[in-house]
């Protein structure tokens, strides 16, 4: 059986690989991305998500899916 | 790294996440271009439009994760310099069918009622044994006391603990790079 240590496992991509660039958004798609992740996973609108998010109205303010959405807040906003 | 401008301080921390990511995904970092570049404004990261990234390794898994960072002057250099600082961050395990496994958080400046200020885990239900002796249905609501953990070592952690298939063969230098980095960067924090 053939087994791999783990702390000297080599990737099947040279040194000489470059990651792909990071993307730069607009507002316009900021604006899109906070209203997609808050339906998605909050089941409500993007500005109706950022305002109850403000105004300490969730009660599950630290839940893994609103920390996730309210990362997204100043996407949308100048 | 400083840098001269607050706009290139943005670009080079952005940079470095997607360089930290690219050891495990060649999903994309986005990130506001719009953001006014000034000293002390806050940035936002998301890794691929803030949906979750399959991972290839020995089990099915994926990771989501974002950061929120503050451009700051870099007194350690002579002349005006500028650095990147993280305020904000989580990062998440999960199974491909969205079962979380174990979500990372910090969150020290959302100022709410019984937020958690710390660095915390969130170990999920999925990893507690239901029929276990201790909290088996709410421990997963606890937050569990951690550091604050830069980017490069929750990847190191996939891949040398959770089985994750390194992408680049560099990969542990590159990590390794970047931890130091981190550490730097927050002994001038404190």
């Amino acid at each position: 059986m053939v087994t791999t240590n783990r702390r000297t496992r080599r990737g099947s991509r040279p040194e000489t690989y470059r990651p792909p660039q990071p993307k730069w958004i607009t507002k316009e798609e900021g604006v899109e991305l906070l209203d997609r992740q808050a339906r998605k996973y909050l089941g409500m609108s993007g500005p109706e998500f950022r305002d109850k998010f403000r105004s300490g109205e969730l009660t599950y303010h630290d839940h893994p899916d609103v920390v996730r959405v309210a990362m997204l807040i100043s996407f949308s906003e100048d | 790294m400083s840098q001269k401008t607050p706009r290139d301080a943005v670009r080079q921390h952005v940079e470095t996440l997607q360089s930290a990511i690219g050891c495990i995904t060649e999903r994309r970092i986005s990130a506001p271009r719009w953001t006014p570049h000034f000293p002390n404004t806050i940035h936002a990261s998301v890794l691929n439009e803030n949906n979750p990234v399959e991972l290839v390794g020995e089990r099915p898994l994926s990771f989501s994760g974002g950061q929120e960072f503050r451009i700051v002057q870099d007194h350690e250099v002579r002349g005006t310099q500028y650095r990147a600082t993280t305020v904000q961050y989580w990062y998440q395990f999960a199974i491909p069918s969205g079962i979380r496994l174990l979500t990372f958080h910090r969150t020290p400046e959302v100022n709410l009622v019984g937020q958690r200020k710390y660095p915390h885990l969130h170990v999920e239900s999925a990893l507690l044994d239901y029929d276990g002796p201790f909290l088996p249905d709410t421990f997963s609501k606890l937050h569990v006391p951690t550091g604050r953990i830069p980017l490069e070592s929750i990847v190191r952690f996939a891949i040398e603990e959770l089985g994750v298939e390194p992408i680049p063969n560099d990969w542990s230098e590159r990590l390794r790079v970047g931890e130091e980095a981190f550490e730097r960067r927050r002994r001038d924090d404190h």
